[in-house]
């Protein structure tokens, strides 16, 4: 992908949409996120690249007050875990007054989350799933 | 494996000094506990230091050891993120109780307001994929505090309510960098860093030193009849976060005070005394449980109960640990070692645990992606 991604190997894009790519033990089936070059369950190399699910649930959140990386704060952020068994740290997308649950299904958008040098870096946000019949 | 004991402590106040460097405040931390200890130092056979994040230069040991005249000896400098200053004792405790020296010191020191973090939330290094997106330690705990209330049950006030103790006991030690109560509301109501977490639910950014002789039985017997012994020692790692844990429980301390549990003989029932890693308030409710100081699930219900105020059954953090007393990284590692050691031999003064037998020291930090914490960190038991 030739667009900056703010860090190498973790999205995919495959005919015009994106995916998060995680690492799939092709031995004991096991799933990290980012991958690694070795399967952290039995230690094969045999570890191929998978396309993670799009969907998960908010383990838990904070919202930071003070910037801590380039996105601007306030910042909400979540720990996300996904069918795959894989937990990941991700900045949320909220509409204004929208609360966070733990429990509630998030999924995920892909966007640009900052510029560097005068060009859109692309990453990804989470946003909750409205329950269907929920007032908005 | 020999039995192993504290034969002199030393620390310096926790504050902001930034006329000293780290090798000054390290200095004056080993100067007191040889002085503590009454012994020559060149008595001593081997070395350990630690700094974690201040600019100055490699070789804290060297620099320190050299101002007592002490060279030529074996001397290694430990970094280990907020475990630096556990796993710098743990070594020590290695090296005397495997017989490979008989005598020994551990240096942690650290000048923060000198350092290019002053001012910074800690964050994970450089092309860490949580790091780049904006993780802290203060979010990071602010995720564990808020399952602690949504799952567990506690309350705002209930998060709170170690800093409240802890900025208590404070008021009582020399050392301490604050000295002053503070309320639960005056806590709930301090900035929001990352919620739940308020700024006075935080350590301070905080400059000093503590240093600790090790020494075998029979040095001990020469020099003191107030034997404390450092009964084991244990350090643990990160691990891999599949499938996903619950960041709630501590699993990993836990385990490590397991062991030394099972190592020394000694039921967790029995421990007077608990100095550990309070960065932020709500990390000592779950701690509780991990080092089986009360059962996990009564946790919350055991602190509103005060087990764990001063004169309560198992007080924690009397120092008024890292929150009110101060957290120089690499120095808190031993510094809960040295109040332990203190609180056995009952010279810890106005914040005296009294007829304190059985301590533990619990010290941990560091964060990774993709490994559930603490990255480093350990466990120590203590008698006298």
């Amino acid at each position: 992908m030739e667009r900056k991604v703010i860090l190498d190997g973790i999205i995919e894009e495959r005919d015009g949409e994106y995916f998060l790519v995680g690492g799939k033990c092709k031995k004991c089936g096991r799933v990290s996120y980012p991958s690694k070059p070795m399967c952290v369950g039995c230690f094969s190399e045999d570890v191929e690249p998978c396309y993670l699910s799009k969907r998960g649930v908010v383990y838990s959140y904070t919202t930071t007050m003070r910037p801590t990386s380039k996105l601007e704060a306030p910042c909400t952020f979540a720990y996300i875990d996904l069918p795959e068994g894989a937990r990941l740290f991700t900045p949320m997308m909220l509409e204004a007054d929208e609360k966070m649950k733990i429990g509630s299904e998030a999924e995920i958008v892909f966007c640009d989350l900052w510029e560097e040098d005068g060009e859109p870096v692309l990453g990804y946000r989470f946003k909750q799933v409205k329950e269907e019949g929920a007032e908005v | 494996m020999r039995k192993v004991y504290v034969l002199g402590v030393g620390q310096t106040h926790f504050g902001k000094t930034p006329q000293y460097t780290t090798y000054d405040l390290g200095f004056m931390a080993a100067k007191a506990a040889v002085q503590d200890a009454g012994i020559d130092p060149r008595k001593i056979q081997v070395a350990y230091g630690g700094h974690c994040i201040d600019n100055s230069g490699a070789v804290t040991i060297q620099n320190v050891m050299s101002r007592m005249g002490v060279t030529n000896i074996e001397m290694t400098n430990v970094f280990n993120a907020c475990g630096t200053g556990i796993t710098a004792t743990h070594l020590l405790w290695k090296d005397i109780a495997s017989g490979a020296y008989d005598i020994g010191i551990v240096v942690g020191a650290e000048s923060m307001t000198t350092s290019s973090w002053y001012g910074k939330l800690l964050a994970p290094a450089k092309g860490d994929l949580n790091g780049v997106l904006g993780v802290s330690m203060p979010a990071s705990v602010g995720m564990v505090a808020q399952r602690l209330i949504d799952v567990h049950g506690a309350t705002p006030a209930d998060l709170a309510y170690p800093s409240v103790k802890n900025h208590k006991n404070a008021c009582l030690n020399p050392y301490a960098m604050f000295k002053k109560a503070l309320t639960t509301e005056e806590i709930l109501n301090s900035k929001m860093i990352s919620t739940p977490i308020t700024l006075l639910q935080c350590c301070p950014a905080t400059d000093g030193a503590a240093a600790v002789i090790l020494c075998s039985e029979e040095v001990a017997r020469q020099y003191t009849t107030k034997l404390v012994c450092l009964e084991h020692s244990q350090l643990i790692t990160g691990d891999y976060d599949y499938p996903g844990r619950n960041i709630v429980s501590d699993e990993l301390i836990a385990r490590a005070a397991d062991t030394a549990y099972r190592k020394t003989g000694i039921d967790p029932s029995e421990v007077n005394v608990v100095e550990m890693h309070d960065a932020f308030s709500p990390e000592e409710i779950y701690a509780y449980g991990s080092l089986k100081i009360c059962k996990d699930d009564e946790a919350i219900q055991c602190m509103r109960d005060g087990w764990f105020d001063l004169g309560g059954r198992c007080p924690v953090n009397p120092s008024g640990g890292l929150l009110a007393l101060g957290h120089p990284i690499a120095a808190s590692g031993v510094r809960v070692l040295t109040e332990i050691a203190l609180q056995l031999r009952g010279d810890a003064g106005e914040h005296q645990v009294q007829g304190a037998k059985v301590g533990l020291a619990q010290m941990k930090g560091g964060y990774q992606t993709g490994m559930v914490g603490p990255m480093s960190g350990g466990v120590q038991l203590l008698t006298r």
